[in-house]
């Protein structure tokens, strides 16, 4: 596992630890549907939101709050990717 | 684990007892929606400030200490519609401002609506969305510095008397909940235009409406929260409003029951007072289970929100429990009166007509158990 799974890692451990997601944490994997599968709600999509804001210090602006970027651990990744400082 | 209360919350609830018994005691849910003068008593004693901090106009009660408050204000006035009224205000008005709120939306709002200076009202349901709350369709279009907002709105607890309404909107229905956006829209808002007041079955002193908002424009500091975010200050706002609303109701369950227990100890039938008939003894301790274990479900709900800990399942419980306690308890002080119970006199069957509202509104029991059933991993 390389640098560039920790974003992901993070927000699994987050949707686990503290969105209190009880399935099995080795489902989310980086392509598993988050909201298709009901791991997250309108609910916990807000607390991810407001979690990777103050996590990685990046501000998510409101033309990409959409549902496509936070399908799956790797959308979220690959947003997350796009705005912290390399 | 403590049950004991503190002697500020004693004192809180012999004061609320105190004012209620004074002030409200004589009032039941009638048909004309409460007058101004009765919410600025109400104020003037503290009620819309309970859970404000004191910098902004309130009494920054814990949320145990509002909850003996709201209990001993259910016990001691039998308004229904009054105390509706009060904690749709306090809970899905205040908290969101309290909760999103800018300092200026803060300090401009909340003082007003804790002093009785304003009414506030929760604007979210709309003709074809009600528990699927984010199908709505009522429009939020950016112009320059400011938004025009276009739809309609019902079911809008105290729209006719309101002041100040938190109204919600999307930016783009294609985007669901990510589009929704929350407006504070001051009653003078040109566009905004409240309809007649809705009859219900009950709780007909807490006026209700439509709203309609045709190319209202707000300003950008209109916003509560961001752009984009306004389901997460809904469901901030559904969360408390679930947990409290029906806060005052274990006052009147309590009461009921008292007033049950009572009527059984003196009804005489058959050369019997009813209450040492089983089948009536019976149903008085299912209405005495039923309150107090709506009561410890809300204190524990309480103290999980004192300590800043995860309550979405509680409240949800919470919510489902009470309800249907109330309108089973209030179905079984009408069967305990008999034919008494069903007169208008005795105040039973306005009780029961006032409870069956708690099935639907802050979401229905059947949501409620949707939501816990979620946080259950189901």
């Amino acid at each position: 596992m390389g640098n560039n799974d920790l974003f992901e890692d993070r927000l699994r451990e987050f949707i686990v630890g503290d969105l209190g997601w009880q399935g099995t944490p080795t489902l989310l994997t980086t392509d598993y549907q988050l909201i298709d599968n009901d791991v997250i709600d309108s609910l916990g999509i807000f607390e991810l939101v407001t979690f990777i804001e103050e996590e990685f210090e990046i501000e998510i602006d409101d033309e990409e709050l959409v549902l496509e970027n936070f399908a799956t651990l790797g959308t979220m990744g690959t947003l997350v990717r796009k705005k912290v400082p390399a | 684990m403590d049950f004991d209360w503190s002697d500020e919350q004693l004192a809180m609830r012999e004061s609320m007892i105190k004012f209620a018994t004074r002030e409200l005691g004589n009032a039941k849910s009638g048909a004309e929606p409460f007058t101004r003068e009765v919410w600025q008593r109400c104020a003037d004693v503290g009620i819309q400030g309970l859970a404000i901090p004191e910098e902004l106009g309130g009494q920054g009660a814990s949320a145990l200490t509002t909850i003996v408050a709201l209990e001993a204000l259910g016990y001691s006035c039998a308004d229904n519609g009054l105390l509706f009224s009060l904690n749709a205000h306090m809970w899905a008005v205040q908290h969101p401002i309290l909760e999103f709120g800018s300092p200026e939306q803060q300090r401009r709002y909340l003082p007003g609506l804790c002093s009785g200076a304003l009414v506030g009202a929760h604007a979210m349901s709309e003709p074809g969305s009600g528990s699927d709350a984010f199908a709505l369709t009522t429009a939020a279009v950016r112009d320059g510095d400011s938004f025009r907002i276009t739809g309609t709105k019902t079911f809008t607890t105290n729209a006719p008397v309101a002041d100040l309404l938190l109204v919600f909107a999307t930016l783009d229905r294609g985007r669901g909940m990510l589009g929704l956006c929350a407006f504070l829209v001051e009653r003078d808002t040109r566009g905004l235009e409240v309809g007649p007041a809705i009859r219900k079955m009950g709780l007909n002193s807490s006026p209700m409406s439509e709203v309609f908002l045709d190319d209202c424009r707000v300003p950008a500091a209109a916003l509560l929260g961001r752009a984009g975010r306004g389901a997460a200050v809904f469901n901030a706002a559904m969360e408390r409003e679930r947990s409290l609303i029906l806060a005052c109701t274990i006052g009147t369950m309590e009461r009921t029951l008292d007033e049950s227990v009572a009527y059984a100890r003196q009804r005489e039938q058959f050369g019997r007072h009813i209450g040492s008939f089983q089948t009536v003894s019976n149903r008085l301790v299912d209405m005495k289970l039923r309150l107090e274990t709506a009561r410890l479900l809300l204190y524990r709900l309480g103290w999980l929100i004192d300590q800043g800990r995860p309550s979405v399942l509680d409240a949800a419980l919470v919510k489902l429990h009470l309800g249907e306690s109330l309108v089973a308890s209030s179905l079984d002080a009408v069967r305990t009166l008999g034919g008494y119970g069903y007169t208008s006199e005795y105040g039973v069957e306005g009780t029961l007509r006032d409870a069956i509202g708690s099935l639907l509104y802050s979401g229905t029991s059947d949501i409620q158990r949707n939501l816990a059933a979620r946080q259950m991993g189901l």
